[in-house]
């Protein structure tokens, strides 16, 4: 049977004989393995958004490369689609079965297979969490760069699914930059390596191409990622200013410099505010309309002498106050508020939606004044903390999802949101993936053409479309509303009549 | 090779495509003959009129240009803003950049120089592409910022690509700001100190541009002591620092034995153009890779002995080139030195002559990618002969 045709259909109740497909399951899996009663099931309902939530009949969790590609093989002679998932924290529902799938979970895969310091390079198994990874090589003063901020929790075999990024891929790059080689099996089972040893083999960077499918290719059961070199000294700055475009502004003139920092971040007044209300006192001013946090790291005398250029040209951009913190206790005083800021945004409203839209770095004033009006026009406060250094925005969107038609209302503001960062030349996904959140807003940013050659790989990879259907690339049933929240959004920011609009209420409790 | 007019190129290969004629996608045309010969092909669609800087978005730090635009040309307008593009000249260019070939063909191929040390390669810099399908339709990946995750990353799939799969018609890279202080040095002496200074370097918090293993007939080229060498490149946005990080490197070269020379940024330029070769009709050109680890072993190597080398001390990637008068036995016999440690080797030229030898060897991979090829190129039209990572693409 081919699931191919409509992969959002929904059926009314369950079409594969599961029951068969479980005792087959069982004959090569260990009983721990495979996990069929509602109950477990229930566990793998949702990823980190909870907005989209749908319960995969099945799941199973491998431990090795072979019991994967048996597995894989198995839905391939039964025409099963499967959706593989790592520690579930990914925040555009990508890992979520929301069709028949069998659920593939690689959290029983945790070993690390090889370490070669000689080399700088360390193979681990998908299920490996991130910061474990650095954790295996500290002692030996290496780390590995990319640093989500679930980088405690996600799974390294996640972090290649969406080509995850974090706080210093400003200055290291994201995933793809550090994985070296994957072993990956493939729809119908078959075992396969992508790329090499070396950054550079002669074949086509499959490795490049699978890495960001977001699951949709196969799964990769061995990876090996680049190590780096622990800097010898890192310093943070904080610097807070009186208005965005300063802000803004700042982190322009410290990038023209030719000083690259490991991290740049905005957070804006209404997060400055809910964090000084989580921590009871005033960590940040309260009047900032953003604070810049600029972590530096490398050679102490190289650091230090950037810190005072940076320093320096915040000031010239018109920061009011700047603070340096050069000891471990004082740069995490510093980080603190950053790395609280969705808990203490939290606490303002019960529920919240982050956006991850991307606007060129020299947009981001404008944009972000453009997300205000609309933040006005939909009654719905937003917050907003981002990857300054690379034009990464996270939207918070506030809201009360006991109100009745308010997710209707919060997906419409976030859907606007994104069509200001493509109108802006950006795009609607830096980090998170597209998933299934964002699939029906490809097509703003592809052209039919672009999707269909994006499809070529697809087709070459998993020619019958059954590794995590329905994902990424629009379909027409899933994307039957698209054509309603297409319309165009354009805010004029300087259009005064807006801005008079009374802030939303739940502002208030500031 | 003909060089349609922009407007002119999606109707030119529509028509290919039709007829099933074989073509060969080019930039310039400057290394056209580099990798496996490319067969029953006479027409080669040339992006040269595609020479335009679309858009330098200076503060933004990215540059959208077409694929014909000389890389030369490129990098000069960056200058004038402070910016570069973190890519070596290509082996064969003077130290100018003249004789670089154009972007798209720096894609296409995909190979970066010593600069991988502190930069990474060619995909690493691309964040947006724009090309034309072997049935003429257009269509664009990525975009014009520098993180991005929406849609496939067809941007790396093209990169070294070697034409095999579209032709490549814009590209938008990421730029970064000029280093304000640069600075050289080279150290020489025995292999088994050089090898150590490498790995105590490797494992300091030093970050240099460059570390570029140098063979003792490179060594002589560049009118050094005919030793082998370790030539290093810095910067930093502080001269003091660099003077600081120079001293400590010569303090450790010092207790190795090794005789260090410090380089102004021109003299490092200079030697650096030697590493990039002279062309030479008929020769050998060779892309080495062995792990990092392996570089100092394999330098050592009967083969290498007196052939120009140049090796990345860190990514453990280089070119050694010779004369046709190299047999093509040591050629193989380099090659299996390289898959023992770790690594591969390239033919990027060879000598004309009835042994030719395969450019690579076949990849794990194969059968995906010519499960790829299938869907870009159902026709067999592109680059026929020449598929990376397939040995000895059979033909339909």
């Amino acid at each position: 049977m081919s699931l191919l045709a409509d992969p959002l259909a929904e059926p009314p109740a369950l079409t594969l004989p599961w029951g068969r497909i479980e005792r087959r399951l069982r004959q090569f899996l260990p009983g721990r393995a495979v996990v069929a009663r509602r109950q477990e099931l229930l566990t793998y309902d949702s990823d980190g958004l909870t907005l989209h939530r749908q319960e995969p009949p099945l799941a199973v969790l491998p431990e090795t490369t072979e019991q994967v590609a048996a597995v894989l093989s198995l839905c391939h002679e039964e025409g099963v689609p499967f959706v593989a998932r790592g520690s579930g924290t990914g925040l555009s529902g990508g890992a979520v079965a929301e069709q028949e799938s069998l659920l593939v979970v690689t959290s029983r895969m945790r070993s690390v297979l090889a370490l070669d310091l000689e080399n700088q390079r360390i193979t681990v198994q998908p299920g490996v969490i991130n910061s474990w990874v650095t954790r295996a090589v500290s002692g030996d003063g290496f780390y590995y760069a990319p640093d989500p901020s679930s980088q405690v929790v996600c799974s390294i075999g996640g972090n290649v699914a969406e080509n995850a990024g974090g706080v210093h891929c400003l200055k290291y790059g994201v995933t793809s930059n550090h994985v070296l080689e994957l072993e990956v099996v493939l729809p119908d089972g078959r075992i396969t390596r992508l790329g090499g040893s070396l950054a550079e083999m002669p074949g086509l960077d499959l490795r490049g191409v699978f890495i960001g499918s977001e699951g949709t290719l196969g799964i990769a059961t061995a990876i090996t990622l680049r190590l780096l070199r622990q800097p010898q000294t890192v310093q943070v700055l904080l610097a807070d200013f009186p208005s965005m475009e300063a802000a803004g502004e700042a982190v322009r003139r410290v990038t023209e410099a030719g000083v690259l920092p490991a991290g740049m971040e905005i957070m804006d007044n209404f997060t400055i505010n809910a964090v000084d209300d989580l921590f009871g006192c005033d960590e940040y001013p309260r009047d900032a309309a953003a604070v810049l946090l600029i972590e530096l790291d490398g050679r102490l005398e190289e650091v230090d002498a950037a810190a005072l250029r940076t320093m320096e040209l915040c000031r010239r951009a018109g920061a009011r106050s700047l603070r340096r913190a050069e000891s471990d206790t004082d740069r995490a005083l510093l980080w603190k508020g950053r790395k609280s800021a969705f808990a203490a945004v939290g606490r303002i409203t019960p529920t919240y939606y982050v956006q991850d839209g991307v606007v060129p770095r020299s947009a981001l004033p404008a944009v972000l004044a453009a997300i205000e009006l609309l933040s006005r026009r939909y009654s719905l406060p937003v917050a907003n903390v981002f990857h300054a250094g690379d034009g990464n925005l996270h939207p918070l969107i506030l809201y009360d999802a006991s109100q009745e038609g308010v997710q209707d209302r919060v997906q419409a503001l976030g859907a606007d949101i994104l069509r200001l960062c493509i109108d802006a030349g950006g795009s609607i996904t830096g980090e998170h993936g597209v998933g299934a959140d964002k699939r029906c807003y490809m097509d703003w940013m592809f052209s039919p053409d672009d999707l269909s050659t994006m499809r070529l790989v697809r087709q070459a990879f998993d020619p019958e479309g059954r590794a995590n259907p329905g994902k990424l690339f629009p379909t027409p049933r899933s994307c039957g509303e698209s054509a309603r929240l297409a319309r165009t959004v354009r805010v004029n920011v300087a259009a005064g009549k807006e801005a008079d609009r009374p802030l939303p209420a739940s502002l208030e409790v500031f | 090779m003909i060089t349609p007019e922009p407007h002119h190129l999606a109707d030119l290969l529509r028509e290919l495509h039709a007829e099933g004629t074989p073509w060969l996608p080019a930039g310039s045309g400057s290394r056209l003959h580099w990798g496996p010969p490319v067969r029953d092909t006479a027409t080669v669609v040339s992006t040269q009129r595609l020479n335009r800087i679309v858009d330098h978005a200076v503060g933004d730090f990215t540059v959208t240009v077409e694929a014909g635009t000389p890389l030369r040309e490129l990098q000069e307008v960056l200058r004038r803003e402070n910016q570069w593009l973190t890519i070596d000249w290509p082996w064969g260019s003077d130290a100018d950049g003249n004789g670089a070939g154009s972007v798209g063909g720096l894609v296409a191929r995909g190979l970066a120089g010593g600069l991988r040390q502190r930069y990474l390669g060619v995909r690493d810099q691309l964040i947006g592409i724009g090309l034309l399908r072997a049935d003429g339709v257009a269509a664009h990946a990525g975009g014009k910022v520098v993180k991005n995750v929406a849609g496939y990353d067809l941007m790396r799939l093209f990169t070294g690509s070697w034409g095999s799969l579209g032709l490549i018609t814009e590209v938008t890279l990421r730029t970064s700001p000029q280093p304000p202080e640069r600075r050289g040095l080279l150290l020489q002496g025995g292999l088994a100190p050089l090898d150590e200074l490498r790995r105590w370097l490797l494992r300091s918090s030093l970050t240099p541009e460059l570390i570029d293993w140098w063979s003792p007939s490179l060594a002589k080229q560049a009118g050094a002591d005919p030793q082998h060498s370790l030539l290093l490149g810095l910067a930093s946005v502080s001269d003091a620092a660099l003077r600081a990080q120079c001293l400590e490197i010569r303090t450790r070269g010092d207790q190795l034995g090794l005789r260090g020379q410090p380089l102004d940024p021109e003299r490092l330029e200079a030697l650096r153009a030697v590493a990039l070769g002279r062309p030479e009709p008929g020769g050998w050109l060779l892309r080495l890779g062995v792990l990092p680890a392996q570089t100092s072993a394999l330098l050592a190597e009967r083969v290498l002995r007196d052939l120009p080398v140049v090796l990345g001390a860190g990514s453990g990637l280089g070119d050694s080139w010779a004369g046709a008068d190299l047999p093509a036995y040591r050629v193989e016999e380099l090659r299996r030195c390289c898959v023992a440690r770790g690594g591969v080797l390239t033919v990027l030229q060879q000598p004309q002559s009835a042994s030719l030898l395969p450019a690579w060897e076949d990849a794990p991979s194969r059968p995906l990618i010519e499960a790829v090829k299938a869907q870009f190129d159902p026709k067999q039209q592109l680059a026929r002969g020449r598929l990376p990572g397939v040995r000895d693409p059979h033909q339909p």
